[in-house]
């Protein structure tokens, strides 16, 4: 084990009838500095930080097409396997990356698409069974909007496919059991068109 | 004004993602950071922790063999050789509530939800260092205490004396968040 090279702890604890509260001592109150009297908390990291993540930001459209591939590298095992449980948790598990890394890589609609994915394994009637048209227009839909460089969240035609996808959805689970509540976060069907 | 020293601060990152790994490195970098270890999985994060002991475990949660709940599980054994104690933020795309009170009931400080940003990153460290809570101990629970604002409306027994020697430090939040975790703690101590 690596040395900490900070003090020992001192524990204070304190019994209860069902319950012990520890005070473990704040060990990284050493590194915290202050100079002056104020106690403002220094924000120029943020800014350091916001920098370097910019430096970096030119690798984005690279990392996003890698997440399509994986993507598609489990649809492409569908279609050759069937949708076996195994393969539709694979299948949620890539859209549901692209969701955490879509907004951060710049592609909001993409992260929107998955989203919508997600939803349809997630509320379909039988998970082993869903239409593999349903399935291919999502993630030719992802790719399709980070081929085209699509990084306004507001793109008229990203949000068409977004609505219309939304739209196969929810006729698709109309029979299931699953409310509309649970499907509230899907695009709105009956949203004037653009 | 208030400065956390990150360049002396050890970080464990952990996500099976190496894209966002590069990304939390990077923006740790950002803030001063030199030290920061790297783990792609929940075991082979375990593994870092006994060998590097962090001083911050930065964990996602969905991850191969050992997720990011079981990871911090792993750590929360009260009477681990290694740091028990050691402040874990858990990164999730994941926001929904209930995924936000098992990230807790298992013993996670802090839960950020992707997408990152560096002023959300800094936020939950300050808030580890700055303001750590304490840790209560039931037959069911080991971990940071679930409690984080003091309710003026209770009336009933108070069981959370132990409060009293927490090591808060006092400072001008940078924003209303940090306010409401700093002023949570009920003793104080200056920072020097």
């Amino acid at each position: 084990m690596a040395k900490n090279n900070l003090p020992n702890p001192r524990i204070s604890e304190t019994q209860y009838d069902d319950h012990t509260v520890i005070v473990p001592p704040n060990r990284l109150k050493s590194f915290v500095s202050r100079t002056g009297d104020s106690m403002e908390i220094a924000t120029d990291p943020i800014a350091r930080a916001e920098t370097a993540f910019n430096q970096i930001k030119k690798e984005f459209r690279g990392w996003m097409n890698a997440e399509c591939d994986a993507l598609e590298a489990v649809r492409g095992e569908i279609r050759e396997k069937g949708q076996t449980a195994a393969l539709i948790e694979q299948l949620f598990n890539s859209a549901h990356d692209i969701i955490g890394h879509a907004d951060v890589f710049g592609y909001p609609l993409a992260g929107k698409i998955a989203d919508s994915l997600c939803q349809l394994i997630t509320h379909a009637p039988d998970a082993k069974r869903i239409p593999m048209a349903l399935i291919d227009a999502h993630v030719d839909a992802v790719r399709a909007v980070v081929r085209e460089g699509v990084h306004e969240a507001d793109d008229r035609t990203g949000n068409e496919i977004y609505r219309r996808l939304g739209k196969l959805i929810r006729g698709y689970v109309a029979k299931s059991s699953a409310t509309a509540g649970d499907l509230a976060s899907l695009p709105n069907v009956t949203a004037p068109k653009l | 004004m208030i400065r956390i020293e990150f360049q002396r601060l050890r970080f464990l990152v952990v996500d099976d993602n190496m894209h966002m790994r590069r990304i939390v490195r990077q923006l740790l970098h950002g803030f001063g950071s030199r030290e920061i270890y790297e783990a792609e999985d929940g075991a082979t994060g375990l593994e870092g922790f006994n060998s590097h002991n962090p001083d911050i475990v930065i964990t996602d949660w969905a991850m191969p063999i050992l997720d990011g709940l079981e990871l911090t599980q792993m750590i929360r054994k009260p009477d681990s050789n290694a740091n028990p104690y050691v402040p874990i933020i858990m990164l999730s795309g994941h926001s929904e509530k209930s995924r936000v009170m098992r990230a807790r009931d298992a013993g996670v400080t802090e839960f950020l939800t992707k997408p990152i940003a560096a002023k959300a990153l800094y936020e939950r460290i300050l808030s580890v260092v700055l303001a750590p809570r304490p840790f209560i101990k039931t037959a069911t629970y080991f971990g940071p205490d679930r409690r984080r604002n003091v309710n003026t409306n209770y009336s009933g027994p108070e069981r959370r004396k132990g409060e009293e020697g927490s090591e808060t430090i006092p400072v001008t939040p940078i924003d209303s968040r940090i306010l409401g975790r700093a002023q949570s703690g009920k003793a104080a101590a200056t920072a020097e």
